[in-house]
């Protein structure tokens, strides 16, 4: 019988109030040519009294940690018109300008507007009415609308990061499963344990998350609901309980498991139980990572003498090689068009993230620097987020998927590690 | 170009999980304490003994077993005492064992975890070989996540590619 768990879920709730950022951002590489953008202040967003700071500076942050814009400060305020050619002769290419009322007791009314300078037209305009509280989510909401308009890509303001947050005292260690917005901003801790955490996996509504637990000495795949907090077990076989990753359709879960005496890949179905052994082999294989259309699964095996990546069919189980370039490829995921693979690359002594297209096999670096792990993508597939060392301590760090744009997430206390971008949540 | 920006460090620096973050070092043994959640490691040092000092030949005691670089092999000095360990499993049905395998922090964390899972695996090959009944032995595989020693060197690398064994019942 094992002892009583020491360690309890949180409810996401009871910290719901809790706005402090764990994760500082810091952008350390943007585009060379970033867009030129005004965000002028909302009109009557002086009179606004809330805890979040100014829409507008929430906004600016958003852009500019994208990396592919540049804001132009001006002295100018929000006007239902602007003048096109002042914009012009300044280079600015979009201008946003807006309005805040207090509506009610706790509510706001907001007006923006997303002009283009060189089409002289007017791209955007809405109204919203919100309570006072949603102010950042709805400041990273109108960030996604801004960012869409001007880059054809869509936003990943509003989505959330997880990852595990390790604190170290003396020969103690404290692991937490924690939720963040990917501004760094709200964390929200979902589970404390004595004992290690890992692979945390978010299912495709963004409600779930499923990770590994070592409570009691002994490997365990969990779900957690992320609002309420209440969570069970999944998969608890003797042996490894590993890399769990949900299905696109949310319906089943690969993990790792060693019922062979191997680790293995398999896919268990969420709803009947009904479990499927999709490798064989005295090899080990792990790291199981969906395509988006779900007929496949990339892995990590060693069955060709290194860690390289392969694929299996989930239909007929048949496996092809995925990666020839470098003695050392692990956690590889999909880009959400699935042409493109990224994943741990060891090039001589270095761990980078690198990405692969799969047409070509081409490998491109995208990091360049000593142990870097555990990539996972944003779901626009612009951005990747991964876990980096700097002066021995672990922490995030986000790179652009073409390699331009660079941005470190130092930690408040603490080590983190393997983030998990969420789906897109709204 | 390079610009920083800090964003907001602390709306709510007083959040409950700020101040259970605190206690959680303090908290009881039994992790009992305020209810919000677990104490420390309460793991004793459990082999008092250096990666330099051998294990012991006496039974039954807890074990550590350490491994070269990407090498899964039970080295030749450390089977005498497995195979003592063994002897006392194999006298005491009711002993349990749980080999924890562990790997230095290079490569990526679940890959780490097999690593891991192939040396305790070794070593419960080699306590079956002496008549161990698999239902004594328990294998858990901690990879890169528990580490012994937290440096970012060889020093540390040699203390990490580990096994432990750790009686569960004795």
């Amino acid at each position: 019988m094992f002892k009583l768990l020491r360690l309890v879920a949180i409810s996401g709730l009871f910290f719901a109030s809790s706005a402090f950022a764990v994760l500082e951002i810091e952008l350390t590489q943007g585009v060379d040519n970033a867009m030129p953008m005004a965000i002028l202040p909302f009109v009557g967003q002086e009179h606004v009294d809330t805890t979040d700071g100014k829409l507008t500076d929430i906004v600016g942050n958003d852009l500019k940690n994208s990396g592919r814009f540049k804001l132009v400060e001006s002295g100018e305020v929000s006007k239902e018109a602007i003048d096109f050619a002042v914009w012009k002769s300044q280079k600015v290419e979009g201008v946003v300008t807006g309005q805040i009322k207090v509506a009610g007791r706790d509510q706001l009314s907001v007006t923006f507007r997303i002009f283009d300078v060189y089409s002289q037209k007017k791209l955007f305009e809405k109204e919203y009415t919100i309570k006072k509280d949603r102010m950042r989510k709805l400041a990273h909401h109108i960030s996604d609308i801004i960012y869409q308009q001007f880059t054809g890509d869509r936003g990943i303001f509003s989505t959330k990061i997880a990852y595990i947050l390790v604190e170290r005292q003396g020969r103690a260690a404290k692991y937490s499963l924690q939720v963040t917005d990917s501004d760094g901003i709200n964390a929200h801790t979902l589970l404390v344990s004595k004992f290690p955490l890992m692979s945390p996996s978010w299912s495709p509504d963004g409600r779930n998350l499923a990770y590994v637990s070592f409570e009691g000495h002994r490997a365990a795949i969990y779900l957690q609901d992320i609002a309420t907090g209440n969570r069970k077990i999944l998969s608890k076989f003797p042996g490894i309980n590993g890399a769990p990753a949900w299905s696109p359709d949310g319906k089943k879960m690969a993990m790792v498991l060693t019922q062979t005496g191997y680790p293995k890949i398999y896919v268990l179905d969420i709803a009947s139980g009904s479990l499927e052994r999709l490798t064989d082999g005295w090899y080990l294989d792990t790291e199981p990572s969906w395509s988006p259309d779900g007929n496949s699964l990339i892995f990590t095996s060693n069955r060709g003498g290194g860690p390289q990546i392969y694929r299996v069919n989930v239909e007929n189980k048949k496996v092809e090689r995925v990666t020839f370039s470098g003695s050392y490829n692990a956690r590889a995921s999909f880009t959400p068009k699935g042409d493109t693979i990224v994943m741990l690359h060891q090039d001589g002594e270095m761990f980078s993230i690198a990405a692969q297209d799969l047409q070509s096999g081409r490998v491109t670096p995208l990091t360049r620097s000593g142990l870097n792990e555990s990539p996972s993508l944003a779901p626009n597939g612009r951005m990747v987020v991964y876990g980096t060392n700097s002066n021995g301590r672990g922490m995030l760090a986000e790179v652009s998927i073409d390699g331009r744009v660079k941005l470190l997430l130092p930690a408040g206390k603490g080590e983190v590690q393997e983030p998990a971008w969420s789906p897109f949540l709204n | 170009m390079k610009i920083s920006r800090l964003l907001v460090i602390s709306a709510f620096s007083l959040g409950l999980s700020v101040s259970s973050g605190c206690s959680y070092f303090k908290s009881g043994k039994d992790g009992s304490g305020d209810g919000t959640q677990a104490s420390g490691l309460n793991d004793q040092d459990e082999f008092g003994d250096g990666i330099s000092s051998a294990n012991r030949l006496k039974a039954p005691y807890n074990q550590a077993y350490y491994f070269d670089y990407d090498n899964f092999d039970v080295k030749k000095d450390d089977i005498e005492s497995i195979n003592v360990q063994a002897n006392y499993l194999v006298a005491h049905s009711s002993a349990k064992v749980r080999l924890e395998g562990n790997t230095d922090e290079r490569g990526s964390r679940e890959y780490n975890v097999a690593l891991g899972w192939k040396r305790a695996k070794a070593v419960a090959e080699v306590l079956k070989q002496q008549g161990v009944n698999s239902t004594q032995i328990a294998i858990v595989s901690f990879g890169k996540e528990k580490p012994k020693a937290l440096g970012h060197d060889e020093a540390s690398y040699i203390k990490n590619r580990r096994v432990d064994l750790i009686y569960e019942a004795k």
